[in-house]
């Protein structure tokens, strides 16, 4: 039994790899989500999780910090003022510790490099490579996406062309699930790009600790920086310390001192200082002294916290994962869409009737008196779901303007943006197509026309409707110019 | 192998280190630029498959260099290493990194906290959640690859 519990006891994850899972199950709470294939809608994704964790994994119930930075460049001042205290204080209260105790991605590294293969072991080159995150932070989270915020066109471009969590956790957490079939017909060269990328670092994780942490997050490069003064991390005890240089050796990463901007607060440098000058700070996770010996009273008064503090955790996590299981804004808003008229069924597929509604018009000022049913227009019907926060809607609109004017006698193109923050749009509308045949109008609460005509969560989305409002063609990708005039003369020339 | 063979090997590796990090920087800032001007051009597949075969070049040319960076370091001789103490990384004595005063530490974190929950707060009862939220529960085809 004792031989048993020693064994148990050897196998039990230590205190921060168990914080790394717990913290990698409480952000991607959403089980649901990997069986339904669906990403969760709960109000809790307004809180960006520390850690990277896409917001379009299936699992994630909180939003991502670094697409939300890149993302509030192009967005109301408030929203980059709200993204910005958020990382602010993450950063003062943890550091980088963050990466070293909360990050799914960097759980997912380490548990790589635990497979046995020879090892690169940190070196001058990977000093000098360690650099190169913060060129990627200037570069890719600051300045291309507020030089496109000029043009008021969101560009998340860390995102969108390095990311690999994105790659790993949304693009493959969603195409495992056969109920998104559809995407595939959205893979370009940019996911080519991205799955290669994405293999490279998962690969290279086997052989480089941390790579993407070392040399390529722009996140952790942005905590570092707090990392001297945060509130939790490493300290050293400059009296005790005799510079014999065993937490260097010891450390994996490139650090240049205990506690620099590279230091993710792992804790390997505190078993290995002979004087014990090394300890974290924020006293939370050892004791006030290294050298203090507690008594039995207090060693008790210890485990009973530790148990009572482990059971809370536990009570947390399965109060999280409940309220994602039951969270009523998983299941899409729909209107009713009425019952089958004649031989043709109403419904979101091609064939089907499309569903009625009387949607509100916008334009510059707001939203006007006007309204419009896209079933009942008499013509035939493009109707594109897009956003003012969404990169590939706002690329493609031209190509529909172009459509709309070119057309304007016998096809009406409907611009459906997002009834949650549609009043970004006035402003667009105004400045980029402040004459044209295109009619902008905007969703339902809770997105309800677009769920009932079928959309899943994917933007832009495009239904192509005949003259008798019978659905044509579906689109879950982007379209150019060419791909809108097949529609149109296809449908003429029968 | 002699003194001075070690010493010529050094000089050889440090003029290809040198290079190698030239190159890769200069294929850096070409992808870079590559990128930006991606995001200029029209949604059109061919231009993107274009403009991402350009932006390939240089990353890949990156990725070898860095590889080939890697590769140096392993080669390059112990006795390189040994004896050449600029050849180790640049460790700073922990007694010697700068530290900040106790005063300063507290003034520097309380400002920065104040700073913090200012602007969460202020951003949260302007509405900053709603753009943050509405991205979050919409799926960001750019940042999953699909494209």
């Amino acid at each position: 039994m004792k031989k048993l519990l020693l064994k148990l006891n050897n196998l039990m994850p230590s205190k921060r790899r168990f914080i790394q899972l717990y913290c990698a199950l409480l952000f991607n709470a959403n089980l649901k989500g990997f069986i339904s294939g669906n990403i969760f809608k709960g109000n809790s994704k307004l809180m960006c999780a520390p850690g990277i964790n896409c917001y379009s994994c299936p699992g994630a119930i909180g939003a991502c910090p670094l697409g939300s930075l890149q993302g509030s460049f192009s967005a109301d001042r408030s929203t980059l003022y709200y993204v910005c205290g958020i990382l602010l204080l993450y950063g003062l209260i943890f550091g980088r510790m963050i990466c070293g105790w909360f990050c799914p991605f960097g759980l997912i590294q380490e548990l790589l490099y635990k497979i046995k293969t020879p090892k690169l072991k940190k070196n001058r080159f990977t000093r000098i490579l360690s650099y190169l995150k913060y060129i990627i932070l200037i570069v890719f989270v600051f300045i291309i996406p507020i030089m496109y915020a000029f043009k008021d066109t969101p560009f998340p471009a860390f995102c969108k062309f390095i990311c690999p969590a994105g790659t790993l956790e949304g693009g493959i957490g969603l195409l495992a699930n056969k109920v998104n079939a559809s995407y595939f017909s959205m893979l370009g060269p940019l996911f080519t790009w991205k799955f290669v990328l994405m293999i490279s670092i998962v690969v290279g994780s086997v052989f480089v600790f941390r790579l993407f942490c070392r040399f390529i997050c722009p996140l952790g490069a942005l905590y570092g920086i707090f990392n001297r003064f945060s509130f939790f991390g490493i300290k050293l005890e400059r009296s005790k310390c005799i510079d014999c240089g065993l937490c260097l050796k010891q450390c994996k990463l490139d650090i240049s001192h205990v506690g620099d901007q590279e230091c993710i607060s792992c804790g390997d440098c505190i078993n290995v200082c002979p004087t014990k000058a090394i300890s974290f700070k924020g006293n939370i996770f050892a004791s006030k002294d290294n050298d203090t010996v507690f008594d039995e009273k207090t060693k008790k008064k210890q485990l009973i916290t530790k148990w009572i503090s482990l059971v809370l955790l536990l009570i947390f996590l399965g109060v999280a994962i409940f309220y994602a299981w039951n969270d009523d804004s998983q299941k899409a808003t729909t209107i009713d869409p009425g019952t089958q008229n004649g031989d043709v069924v109403t419904g979101n597929e091609v064939g089907n009737l499309c569903p009625e509604y009387a949607l509100e018009i916008i334009d510059r000022t707001g939203i006007t008196s006007n309204t419009i049913n896209p079933a009942k227009t008499g013509k035939l019907t493009i109707v594109n779901f897009w956003g003012t926060w969404c990169t590939p809607c706002v690329n493609e609109l031209p190509y529909f303007n172009q459509i709309a004017d070119e057309y304007k006698d016998n096809v009406t193109v409907i611009a459906i943006h997002t009834n949650s923050v549609v009043g970004t749009a006035y402003d667009f509308i105004g400045k980029y197509y402040p004459e044209t045949s295109m009619i902008f109008a905007h969703d339902t609460e809770g997105e309800a026309y677009y769920s009932t005509l079928g959309g899943r969560g994917t933007y832009p989305y495009t239904v192509v409707l005949d003259e008798d409002g019978i659905i044509l063609k579906i689109f879950y990708s982007s379209l150019e110019y060419e791909d809108l005039k097949e529609v149109v003369t296809e449908y003429f020339k029968e | 192998m002699t003194k001075e063979n070690v010493l010529r090997f050094y000089r050889i590796y440090k003029i290809l280190l040198s290079a190698v990090i030239v190159i890769a920087g200069i294929c850096f800032i070409a992808g870079c630029i590559s990128i930006y001007l991606s995001g200029d051009s029209p949604y059109s597949r061919e231009i993107v498959a274009e403009t991402f075969g350009k932006i390939a070049i240089p990353v890949y040319l990156c990725l070898v260099m860095t590889i080939i960076g890697f590769i140096l370091d392993i080669v390059l001789p112990a006795e390189c290493k040994a004896d050449n103490k600029k050849n180790t990384s640049k460790r700073v004595k922990p007694t010697e990194a700068l530290k900040l005063s106790d005063k300063a530490l507290l003034i520097l974190r309380i400002s920065l906290l104040v700073i913090g929950l200012a602007l969460l707060i202020f951003g949260f009862i302007s509405g900053g959640t709603a753009d943050v939220i509405t991205k979050a529960i919409n799926i960001c085809t750019e940042c999953i690859g699909l494209g």
